[in-house]
């Protein structure tokens, strides 16, 4: 039998790669409880950019922000991502690896039969998980270069404290990383009566927000997720009519702030009906991260290519 | 005098097809009926080995191995291609697998092995492959029959495992990954389906074949299909039926473009 001692050596290199941790690192790790998961020893929920080893292996990642109130949706979008690519090739692109599998699988159990629910559950996100997650995509032909995607999986509330301009704890610097900057519109909200014009107020004051200077990198970098599509599509058709002209509403508040009409993607992440099949609409996500000029790295072309996805970067 | 050393990996999760794979290796490098490769010397693992070639030659279905980390098995080998080799295939239990999957703490054999390889042959066993089943959303609407089971990593899909242990694999050897065979176990309960190993993986574990296939650079992969038992060696009658072949190594069955059970080795080990 060969000796064998069990060691940390992962977290033995963690500590190692944390040195240098810059602006956003920083912030993020002042502001981010140990969860539990990590205390325990087991895999975390996701890369946490002040403490781990596994950012060194991406490269000049793209930068998803998906920002809206708790319970609209963000997470199950990422989630369906993954989920999809588990299914095999989608949206003509590859699955090529993610460091954040376990992370990944944790928030993709509510949805499955193991977890003994016959209804899909998401979990809230909890206030204490600031965390990203890594999906590596590549074109289905093998032609193009691999594509680094990072998805802030934040709590909702932090952006209802943004739109409110109520003070947070939360380090809000990680904004400016974003290159694609989503605001999160719950589809079955802005198609009922009740919750319609709520929704919108919350959302241009959000998008007022996250316009003003120094918020953003480049308010260019705002678009639209109008989520939960499905129920969009279930409702009736003045209903859906209405739905649509809200989501408009909030794409010419972004207009008139930076002169360019935002896509407006609708998003099905998990249909509760059989209408849309799983992570309808996320083609259109996946092509806006890879088309679209990543506004982050061309506004700071000073920044040199590097194996840590923040460096150059200073709140 | 060897002309190299050599380390293969077989990684897999428990009861993935990996001892039964290394009893009939060994059986057939022993008895030398392949002159592609077989024995030059007796193994210091002889007693070990010998355990798992008895096993396999008594047509018995393989305990998972529960024991820790890896235990050592050293080969002197000949070959007509490869020439004569020393070549390191320690056999780590499934529990190690999982256990990485689970804390991503490397034990130091397990790293020191992993560093030094040059291929890894991966095994997956389509009966026990966990696939990532969804809830019906259409079927299923009643709620009176919940019962919330807490995420545990052991719940998760073989092939999110597997690919997470070969970005923890990459992520020790500093982004560099030697080739990987993977080998499809039990092949004789997937051979019905009269498609090649390749595109199995890609039909029944597409997040790993995904992976294999959407890496840049000059990884290699290739899949094989072999059933080491021939068959459900927990059915009686089959191990009967099995038997009645005499000549053990006829009940190896193996699924297009696979030529036998050297095939994964000698490609791996091939210049």
């Amino acid at each position: 039998m060969i000796e064998d001692e069990t060691q940390g050596h992962q977290a033995e290199d963690t500590a190692e790669t944390v040195a240098g941790a810059n602006g956003i690192d920083a912030a993020l790790e002042s502001t981010v409880a140990s969860g539990e998961d990590e205390s325990s020893g087991s895999r975390p929920s996701g890369l946490n950019p002040g403490a781990g080893n596994s950012l060194a292996a991406i490269s000049r990642p793209t930068v998803l922000i998906l920002a809206g109130d708790v319970e609209t949706g963000k997470t199950s979008i990422f989630a369906a991502l993954y989920e999809r690519f588990g299914r095999g090739p989608f949206a003509g692109r590859l699955f090529a690896g993610s460091v954040t599998i376990p992370g990944f699988e944790r928030r993709c159990h509510g949805w499955r039969v193991a977890s003994g629910v016959h209804a899909p559950l998401m979990p809230h996100t909890p206030l204490t998980e600031l965390y990203w997650l890594h999906l590596r995509i590549r074109d289905a032909e093998r032609k193009r270069p691999l594509q680094d995607l990072l998805f802030a999986d934040y709590n909702g509330e932090i952006y209802a404290d943004i739109a409110s301009g109520a003070d947070s704890e939360v380090d809000r610097s990680f904004l400016r990383r974003g290159d694609h900057v989503g605001v999160v519109l719950d589809g079955g909200k802005l198609s009922a009566v009740t919750e319609r014009e709520a929704a919108l107020q919350r959302a241009s004051y959000l998008v007022a927000a996250l316009s003003e200077p120094g918020v953003l990198v480049d308010p260019r970098a705002l678009f639209i997720v109008m989520s939960k599509y499905d129920l969009v599509a279930a409702a009736s058709e003045s209903e859906r009519v209405v739905a649509e002209e809200t989501a408009a509403k909030v794409g010419e508040q972004i207009k008139q702030k930076t002169g360019h009409e935002p896509p407006i993607l609708r998003v099905a992440a998990r249909s509760q009906t059989e209408l849309f099949p799983l992570g309808h609409g996320l083609n259109e996500l996946l092509d806006l991260m890879s088309e679209r000029p990543a506004l982050y790295a061309r506004n700071d072309p000073t920044i040199e290519p590097s194996t840590d996805p923040f460096a150059g970067f200073s709140a | 005098m060897t002309d190299g050393e050599r380390t293969t990996l077989l990684v897999g999760l428990p009861e993935s097809g990996k001892s039964t794979y290394l009893g009939a290796l060994y059986y057939l490098l022993r008895t030398g009926r392949d002159e592609a490769l077989r024995l030059s010397s007796e193994p210091a693992e002889k007693q070990y080995l010998q355990e798992l070639e008895n096993n396999w030659l008594r047509y018995q279905p393989f305990e998972r191995s529960r024991h820790p980390g890896a235990i050592a098995v050293e080969l002197d080998l000949i070959g007509a291609h490869v020439g004569e080799i020393s070549l390191e295939i320690p056999d780590i239990s499934g529990e190690t697998y999982s256990h990485l999957w689970e804390d991503g703490l490397w034990s130091q054999s397990v790293l020191d092995l992993t560093l030094k390889s040059d291929g890894l042959i991966v095994f997956l066993h389509p009966q026990t492959v966990k696939k990532p089943e969804l809830i019906d959303v259409i079927a299923s609407k009643d709620p009176g029959s919940d019962k919330w089971v807490e995420w545990l990593a052991e719940l998760s899909p073989t092939q999110a495992v597997l690919c997470d242990l070969l970005e923890q694999v990459e992520a020790q050897r500093g982004a560099s990954l030697p080739r990987i065979a993977v080998v499809i176990s039990a092949w004789d309960t997937v051979a019905d389906l009269g498609i090649e190993p390749n595109r199995w993986l890609e039909l029944e574990v597409p997040l790993l074949w995904q992976w294999l296939y959407g890496q840049e650079g000059d990884l290699e992969f290739r899949c094989f299909g072999i059933s080491a038992q021939g068959g459900d060696v927990s059915d009686e009658e089959t191990r009967k039926r099995l038997a009645e072949g005499g000549d053990p190594l006829k009940r190896i069955t193996e699924g297009p473009g696979t030529d036998g059970l050297l095939d994964p080795l000698l490609w791996l080990l091939a210049p």
